[in-house]
């Protein structure tokens, strides 16, 4: 299996943020959180104007055409970002990071640009999931305080951990946060259920899949922290539904808390 | 021997189409091995493939984590612990394979009182017990294999209740690679890798032993 | 009993909702694959390196594959060199009618099987029913609900959705089970009784294979119960029936595909019983049949090979992939409604059926299989063989789209049209907040109304991303 390949992290500064689609729409918290963190890890953060959408709805559901129509513009705009000087591209989100990192290649390919797909797998190299990303970077760049005491588990999603393979750095970042204490969740990294348009073909079964991880969540838990916040949406919004007393976070609003006052580190 | 259907036909229909995987996705197919690697055994780490001796306790492990009883005798089975056996299962009849050894213990176990006779398909399936000797013993996996050809039947070792296994220790190897790696023809027409007694999970995945084949299996190394 | 599956009258969400909805079910299946999996991982932990090992095989499997033809033949005329028959058989219509001359030939009335999915694919009971055998499925599970008349719920745990109470009542109703049983040891010493009868009085014996190793022309099984074994020593006549594409060439590559099958499977070293048979019996020996028949089964497989989902013919049908998969967790195997469950049924199933006119039929149904999954990535990791199920998961629904109604396409036409055009998205995105709703959005994919059973609606936020970014406020 492929892994993630050894990128040497130290150089990174200028970082061009990949908002999603559900950043920019559902979860605006989470890329402004992202951004507050990467700067206070010392880097300089752009968001690059005319990124749209990684094009996975579409690709998920079998429309390559589509799903390049839109990738592609997204793909344009960060690569002008490149361009322009950005050392790596940033995804606060495991399934884009995957997406553009993994399929964007085979998704040009498949819709007939092979220049494009090309394109896509070079600018892979430079893509980094968040946490993964923070992880790598010497400590002391990003440090760390603490979160008001709070009784968490992380949820590991589906991409990030088997096709990017980042299994550890969430919750090493995590760990490095005082107050914020995670607890062991049987069902870590068992799937939430949302799968994209799987939710709504095969509501029941959707349902049933984010019930099993709920159920197994150890007693007082106030919060599920996460890297994708549309796995997150399916939890929450079934937890609701339940009546269930547990809130979600994105652990880049996680770690934004965490930040110290002065903004991190004294760059 | 015979064949039927169009052989060509079905074959061309293949080879117009046969070939590697497709890639183009983001996992795509290595190439094949030069050489198929063998499994590698954590428990076999740091023991000597070639002597039965350190093979044994592999074996013995192994062979109890399947379920199969072992017992480790120095040369000859003692009487003592036929006499035990026969008790402990209420053995009363009893069927042998062609091997010598297998013959040897069935003439011993005679002698105590139980009946023996040479396979038969209806007496076996009535035996309580089925004496028969191994062509290899698995260490890493516990196996014993029995050939129809030296055993003189294929079922012998699945009709009885119980399946007792003579394995003299020379013939321990280290894994299921030293068993079907380099078979070829002639072969016996059957031949089968035992491990442990029968079983199935199929009701409510609770493990009961003796689902067709024997209840229990209990191999005598023979050192 | 292939003309009742119920892929052909239901559809995909009917059946994963019937399913969800059965607690003893989702209870039997949720327990049996969480141990399968536990034994499965600890099996393999046993093993230095097991991940090299399962991309090796997978190397091996797609060598063999390249050279699938020679293959074959290799094996046929080895099989025949050690006394056997062979029948090609291109269709399950041929295969059934091969092994129903043969019945007839030996005047065969019990027919004892022993679990093979090539021959449930075949309907190959019902076609000995009609040339007049009494068949009879001697593994536990297959038997349970061959008496039940039901379907396979996992491919290697046939039973699994039934708890004790209601094999007992199977027991009862269909196999004269007079005074009524429930622990499992006496409802398998019940079964081991009754079968054991069938086993010696059968003429004709049928199992499928778990590989064919054409350097000598032999066929392997792998059971627990040793029912296979009964059935290929106890008839006068064997026949195994054996998907084209289960091959070995070289026992090399045998013994690393069965190293892992078991393991992979059900978490055992190896199985009880892993046989090799060579032919028909021996010269002196006392058992085994007289006549040996290896029938080879195409039925769609060929018309896989060559494609982007090649890679699924490397298939050693071991069951990983179902006892992982989280969506088969929650529905077990009927769902699927055909022989094959979980993501190995949702990708072989529609790829068999659109290209025989023995599997389940080219209506709708068949397609949507491939939205049986959350793409979560398990099952790959799972299999021993490696097969990315995920990707041909993809390719299936890249394959779907191709048919989709013009409902479904325009609304991607739509999306992509907006959503490539930065400015459009912006306002899509600005109306979408405006809404405060999500509604709208939901509105306009195929069925978006379903989330809302059983989940709220996310609140939408008052700003976009990019209008605070625009605003100076990040
Ligand atoms: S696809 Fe892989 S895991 Fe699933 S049954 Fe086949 S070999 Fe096993």
């Amino acid at each position: 299996m492929s892994e993630a390949p050894d990128r040497r992290p130290d150089g990174v500064e200028r970082v061009a943020l990949f908002v999603t689609c559900v950043g920019e729409l559902v979860e605006p918290d989470v890329p402004v959180a992202a951004v507050r963190v990467l700067r206070a890890a010392g880097c300089d953060v752009d968001v690059p104007e005319g990124q749209t959408c990684c094009g996975q709805p579409a690709w998920n559901s079998g429309f390559t055409a589509d799903a390049a129509r839109v990738a592609g513009t997204s793909l344009d705009a960060l690569e002008r970002a490149v361009a322009d000087g950005a050392d790596a591209v940033v995804v606060p989100a495991g399934s884009c990071a995957t997406m553009i990192r993994l399929y964007w290649p085979q998704l040009f390919s498949l819709a007939g640009d092979e220049a494009a797909s090309a394109r896509a797998r070079a600018l892979g190299e430079r893509v980094w999931e968040l946490t993964e990303l923070l992880d790598a970077l010497p400590d002391d760049r990003l440090g760390l305080g603490s979160v008001a005491p709070c009784a968490a588990v992380y949820h590991q999603s589906c991409h990030m951990l088997r096709e990017l393979h980042v299994a550890e750095q969430p919750e090493a970042l995590l760990a490095r946060v005082d107050g914020c204490d995670v607890a062991e969740w049987a069902a870590a990294d068992q799937c939430c259920g949302f799968g994209g348009t799987f939710s709504v073909k095969l509501p029941e079964a959707s349902v049933a899949m984010a019930d099993e991880k709920l159920d197994v969540l150890p007693d007082g838990t106030e919060v599920i922290v996460g890297a994708d916040a549309s796995c997150l949406m399916q939890l929450r919004t079934r937890a609701g539904a339940r009546g269930m007393q547990v809130r979600t976070e994105h652990i880049a609003q996680v770690l934004e808390r965490a930040l110290p006052d002065d903004g991190g580190a004294d760059t | 021997m015979s064949e039927h259907g169009d052989r060509a036909a079905f074959l061309d229909r293949i080879r117009s189409r046969q070939g590697r995987p497709a890639g183009g996705g983001p996992h795509p197919p290595p190439p094949a091995p030069d050489v198929v690697p063998e499994l590698a055994y954590r428990t076999l780490d740091g023991v000597d493939h070639d002597d039965p001796f350190a093979l044994l306790p592999v074996f013995v492990a192994a062979a109890r984590a399947a379920e199969a009883t072992v017992d480790v005798v120095d040369d000859e089975v003692p009487a003592e612990l036929l006499l035990r056996f026969v008790g402990d299962h209420d053995v009363r009849t009893a069927v042998t394979s062609r091997e010598p050894e297998a013959v040897a213990l069935g003439g011993a176990l005679a002698a105590a009182g139980v009946s023996v006779a040479p396979y038969d398909r209806e007496v076996a399936a009535a035996a309580d017990l089925a004496i028969t000797s191994a062509t290899h013993g698995i260490a890493a996996t516990g196996s014993v294999v029995v050939d129809s050809a030296s055993a003189g039947s294929r079922a012998v070792s699945l009709l009885p209740k119980i399946h007792l296994c003579v394995l003299p220790i020379t013939r321990l190897v280290a894994s299921h690679a030293d068993v079907l790696r380099g078979q070829q023809r002639p072969m016996p027409s059957g031949r089968v890798l035992i491990t442990g007694p029968s079983r199935t999970g199929d009701i409510e995945q609770r493990l009961t032993l003796g689902a067709h084949g024997p209840v229990a299996l209990h191999i005598v190394v023979v050192r | 009993m292939t003309n009742e599956w119920p892929l052909r009258s239901s559809t995909l969400r009917e059946r994963t909702a019937t399913a969800v909805d059965d607690p003893v079910l989702r209870a039997n299946v949720g327990a049996a694959t969480d141990r399968f999996r536990t034994k499965r991982t600890s099996a393999l932990a046993r093993l230095h390196d097991p991940d090299a090992l399962r991309s090796a095989a997978r190397g091996v499997r797609g060598d063999i594959l390249a050279d699938w033809a020679a293959t074959l033949e290799l094996l046929a005329d080895n099989v025949q060199a050690n006394g056997g028959h062979v029948c090609w058989a291109p269709t399950g219509a041929d295969a059934n009618d091969y092994i129903a001359s043969v019945a007839r030939r030996i005047g065969a009335s019990t027919v004892v099987k022993s679990k093979s999915m090539a021959t449930e694919e075949t309907g190959l009971n019902e076609a000995l029913a009609a040339a007049g055998c009494d068949t009879v499925e001697t593994d536990l599970g297959e038997w349970i609900i061959q008496l039940a008349e039901e379907h396979p719920s996992h491919i290697i745990a046939p039973a699994v959705h039934k708890n004790r109470d209601q094999v007992a009542d199977t027991f009862e109703a269909k196999a004269g089970m007079t005074e009524r049983v429930t622990e499992p040891t006496e409802l398998v010493a019940f079964a081991r009784r009754e079968l054991r009868r069938r086993f010696l009085e059968a003429d004709l014996g049928i199992t499928g294979a778990n590989l064919g190793v054409a350097e000598t022309g032999s066929v392997v099984l792998v059971t627990n119960e040793g029912n296979a074994r009964m059935v290929t020593s106890m008839p006068r006549v064997h026949i195994a029936v054996m998907g084209a594409e289960r091959i070995a060439r070289t026992w090399d590559q045998a013994d690393l595909v069965l190293g892992l099958l078991a393991k992979s499977g059900t978490g055992q070293a190896l199985s009880s019983y892993t046989t090799v048979l060579s032919g028909p019996r021996g010269e002196d020996e006392a058992d085994g049949p007289d006549e040996f028949h290896l029938v080879i089964l195409d039925n769609g497989r060929s018309d896989i090979a060559g494609t982007e989902f090649a890679e699924m013919l490397n298939c050693i049908r071991c069951g990983s992939c179902l006892n992982v998969c989280p969506v088969y967790h929650q529905t077990g195997g009927h769902a699927y409604g055909w022989v094959y469950s979980g993501p190995m049924g949702a990708v072989l199933t529609p790829l068999l059926a659109s290209q025989t006119g023995h599997g389940p039929g080219e209506d709708h149904h068949v397609g949507e299989l491939a939205n049986a999954s959350t793409l979560c990535g398990a099952c790959m990791e799972a299999c021993p063989v490696e097969i990315p199920l995920q990707d041909l998961l993809l390719g299936l629904r890249r394959r779907n789209a191709e048919h989709a109604g013009l409902a479904e396409r325009s609304m991607w036409r739509a999306w992509a049209a907006a959503w490539s055009r930065p400015g459009a998205y912006g306002a899509s995105a600005t109306v979408a907040t405006k809404a405060r709703r999500l509604a709208p959005l939901l509105g306009r994919l195929p069925g978006g109304s379903r989330w809302t059973d059983g989940r709220d609606l996310p609140d939408l936020p008052a700003r976009t991303f990019r209008q605070r970014w625009d605003a100076g406020d990040v």
